[in-house]
């Protein structure tokens, strides 16, 4: 997982908890790197498992919700970061859809070495999408989060129905989305 | 207190930690693109070197290559340069790719740049190109998509072919036509033979097929030389082909043979008016360095279909008809008929019983007595060939000796005669009947072949005949085919101590050097001049016989007079010294019990002591 991630994790635990509780959940883990992130390098997905899970145990707050919370934060950073990703895009059915192909690509021309998920799509109809994730690891609640983020950042209306598919390892979920307000228009 | 510091001492550790490793990185990823400038610009320069070697090969290719971007030539090495004559004021660069192609290809190459920009394979093509000045000439191209400067391009390979094409037509023009006269040789007649039938057949139109032999043409060869025989066949050829309609087909069949195939319409009918002319163009007189050559032609005519079906059946019944013209006297034609297809099918049956003739045992030997003249006595026979064919009858060597000579199934029928003959001559001397001579004809095609000193031999010892017993009668034609081969040959023979006579002589081409320098033993005067004897001495034909037989004695040899059947012309002969005589007087050819019988009963003897 890129440090980018951890930084974004880090920075978001000591803004909305503490620099303490930044400090306790890298001390509860035994963490190769340390807890020492810098955004160009690659960490072992399971150090970000660990930090959720002592964060959880700390806040009380389950790893599902957590891992959700990060993933909306995570949208916001990115308009913050990568504006010109997220700018020419007039909505999040728009932006979803070239996930796999636009911004995956960006990623790998930035980090060869990136492990991205795949994101997969078939409109259902104009104001339905099926939103399909695919990931060696288990992160659909973050992905699920990433999708809120994006509909917040739109101001759009959606519900969201989420279908996880039985897999060995990894993730296979396919997220059904339904633009209310465009329905009613 | 005491934990804040703590905790903001591990968070001052682990920033410091994120920066030495981002320095680490970032000292990883120098290092990656120090490496990777380094190898860009090694690929770069074996690019370069690549591209100059590439350019090099480009401009000292002995062929063409030419590079048209958007239909105008971009590039063109030193072989393009040269083989489409560029100079100072005109340059291949720059000119429509259309320009240096002949109107007739542009749309087909218009055609094939388009498909090779669509992702075609290369292409091959022959086409004609234009040279800068606009001289057409023919070229192999070969042409393939690349990019050129970044643009789509087609590179040309460029082969001037014209010399090769010309060479190609000359090799069809000589395969198709006859080298001396120009006219078309035996297999594109045959080949336009074949075709004809096909139209004729679907439109039922007749065809004749013309065979034309020039007469006498040999002798003209001989006497005049080559040269000039070729220059005749030139003549004639162009005359023939003037009084020929230009739907007529007029073909070298080899030698002196010309064919000539002429298709007709349905009502037509062979016009004896054009064989006519054909005739008498040829027998106008030509003139040759100075000679005022003669020559006839004998022309057998077959017609399709009644004739022949195919090319090789038409050719056949023309070739007989021809043959048939030649032997009723020349220079005349003759069409092919009933008779002549009936000789045709008795020489088709004499040909596949030749085949297996001696397993058939239908060969026999006749013997026709010769006798002395000074004794009276039978001093030996002459052995005649003859064949009980069983539904031709009994056929003379006439019949089918000749078609025996066109294969070698004569060699072993020679072989044949000989050993046959001189085994009944040794019979006849072991049943108390005298030593008697056999004298045997040879086949022309006998004489050459290597083989016969060793049948001869071999005769002799499975017989017990001593060589002197043995004759072989040769004519004076056949010994003239080949003097060298037959003089090697006959000295061979003499050597062993067989004997040699001349048959027939007095009637062919003879040459008297020929009897000086043969190893003859006798001569046989041909039964012409006996039969020509008369009463009064004093007539020429009385005196060429005179002569001849001191000519003869003169040189040694025994004379031998044929044809005896008076006992006028033997007292003639006797009275002038002829050695030996045979003829209907004495005896026919007899087989041999009958022959056994003659000499018991010395039967001769009465006539030559009276």
């Amino acid at each position: 997982m890129k440090g980018i991630i951890f930084r974004e994790f880090i920075d978001m635990v000591e803004a909305q908890f503490s620099p303490q509780m930044v400090d306790d959940i890298i001390q509860a883990s035994t963490l190769a790197s340390g807890g020492a992130y810098t955004s160009v390098g690659t960490y072992p997905h399971d150090e970000m498992f660990q930090l959720v899970e002592h964060l959880s145990i700390r806040t009380e707050i389950p790893i599902p919700g957590l891992l959700m919370h990060f993933g909306r934060h995570l949208f916001h950073r990115f308009t913050v970061i990568h504006p010109e990703y997220i700018t020419s895009h007039a909505s999040a059915f728009e932006l979803l859809k070239i996930l796999d192909n636009d911004v995956h690509v960006e990623v790998r021309k930035l980090y060869q070495d990136a492990e991205v998920p795949t994101f997969d799509y078939q409109d259902l109809s104009d104001n339905r999408m099926l939103f399909i994730y695919q990931s060696s690891r288990p992160l659909a609640d973050l992905a699920q989060g990433l999708i809120e983020g994006c509909i917040e950042h739109f101001g759009e209306t959606m519900t969201i129905e989420r279908n996880d598919l039985p897999v060995a390892t990894g993730a296979h979920t396919e997220f059904t989305l339904h633009n209310i307000l465009h329905a009613q228009s | 207190m005491l934990n804040r510091d703590d905790i903001h001492s591990r968070q001052l550790d682990r920033e410091k930690r994120a920066r030495e490793e981002a320095e680490r990185l970032l000292e990883q990823k120098s290092r990656e693109l120090f490496r990777q400038a380094t190898e860009r610009e090694s690929t770069l320069k074996a690019l370069s070197q690549s591209e100059e070697r590439y350019r090099l090969i480009v401009e000292l290719s002995p062929d063409a290559i030419l590079i048209a971007s958007e239909g105008k030539i971009a590039f063109a090495n030193s072989a393009a340069r040269h083989l489409f004559l560029e100079n100072d004021s005109q340059i291949l660069n720059g000119l429509n790719l259309l320009e240096i192609t002949a109107a007739k290809y542009r749309s087909q190459v218009t055609e094939s740049i388009a498909t090779l920009i669509q992702g075609a394979e290369p292409s091959h093509s022959e086409e004609i190109a234009l040279r800068l000045d606009g001289s057409p000439f023919e070229v192999s191209v070969k042409r393939a998509f690349v990019l050129y400067e970044g643009k789509p391009a087609i590179q040309m390979v460029v082969r001037d072919v014209s010399e090769r094409k010309k060479l190609e037509k000359q090799l069809a023009y000589q395969a198709t036509h006859d080298s001396l006269t120009g006219t078309s040789n035996r297999a594109s007649l045959f080949s336009h033979l074949s075709k004809t039938l096909i139209e004729a057949d679907q439109h039922s139109l007749p065809v004749w097929v013309a065979f034309l032999d020039l007469d006498r043409f040999k002798q003209i060869n001989d006497r005049f030389g080559h040269p000039v025989g070729d220059q005749l066949l030139i003549t004639v050829t162009k005359r023939l082909t003037r009084v020929l309609r230009h739907t007529d087909m007029l073909g070298r069949f080899g030698g002196d043979e010309f064919v000539i195939v002429m298709k007709g319409s349905p009502t037509e009918t062979m016009s004896s008016d054009l064989i006519e002319r054909l005739m008498s163009s040829i027998r106008e007189p030509i003139k040759i360095d100075g000679n005022h050559l003669r020559v006839g032609c004998s022309i057998g005519v077959a017609t399709y279909p009644d004739d022949g079906k195919t090319a090789d059946e038409l050719l056949a019944s023309a070739d007989a008809a021809m043959y048939r013209a030649k032997q009723s006297g020349r220079n005349r034609c003759q069409f092919y008929n009933a008779d002549i297809q009936a000789h045709l099918l008795k020489r088709a049956s004499i040909e596949m019983a030749l085949a297996d003739i001696l397993d058939r045992d239908e060969l026999f030997i006749e013997y026709q007595p010769q006798v002395s003249l000074h004794t009276g006595l039978i001093s030996g026979a002459e052995a005649l060939l003859r064949w009980a064919h069983p539904e031709l009858g009994r056929l003379t060597p006439d019949e089918f000796i000749p078609i025996a000579e066109e294969t070698s199934i004569i060699n072993p029928i020679g072989a044949w005669v000989v050993r046959k003959a001189c085994v009944q001559i040794a019979e006849w001397e072991q049943h108390g009947l005298g030593r008697l001579r056999v004298a045997v004809n040879l086949s022309a095609r006998q004489l050459p072949e290597l083989g016969l000193s060793s049948i001869v031999e071999s005769a002799l010892k499975s017989s017990g005949l001593t060589p002197e017993r043995l004759e072989l009668e040769l004519t004076e034609t056949l010994m003239m085919s080949d003097v060298a081969l037959t003089q090697k040959t006959l000295h061979e023979l003499k050597q062993r101590g067989v004997q040699i006579a001349i048959d027939d002589f007095g009637t062919g081409y003879s040459s008297l050097v020929y009897l000086q320098t043969l190893p003859l033993s006798s001569l046989k005067m041909d039964k012409q001049f006996v039969q020509a004897l008369s009463d009064d001495s004093s007539r020429t034909s009385n005196q060429i016989v005179i002569t001849l037989i001191k000519l003869a004695h003169s040189l040694k040899l025994r004379v031998v007079a044929e044809g005896v059947e008076t006992t006028s012309q033997l007292n003639f002969l006797r009275h002038n010294g002829c050695d030996e005589i045979q003829g209907f007087l004495l005896s026919r050819p007899v087989q041999a019990n009958d022959f056994s019988s003659i000499i018991k009963n010395h039967q001769f003897e009465r006539w030559i002591a009276s």
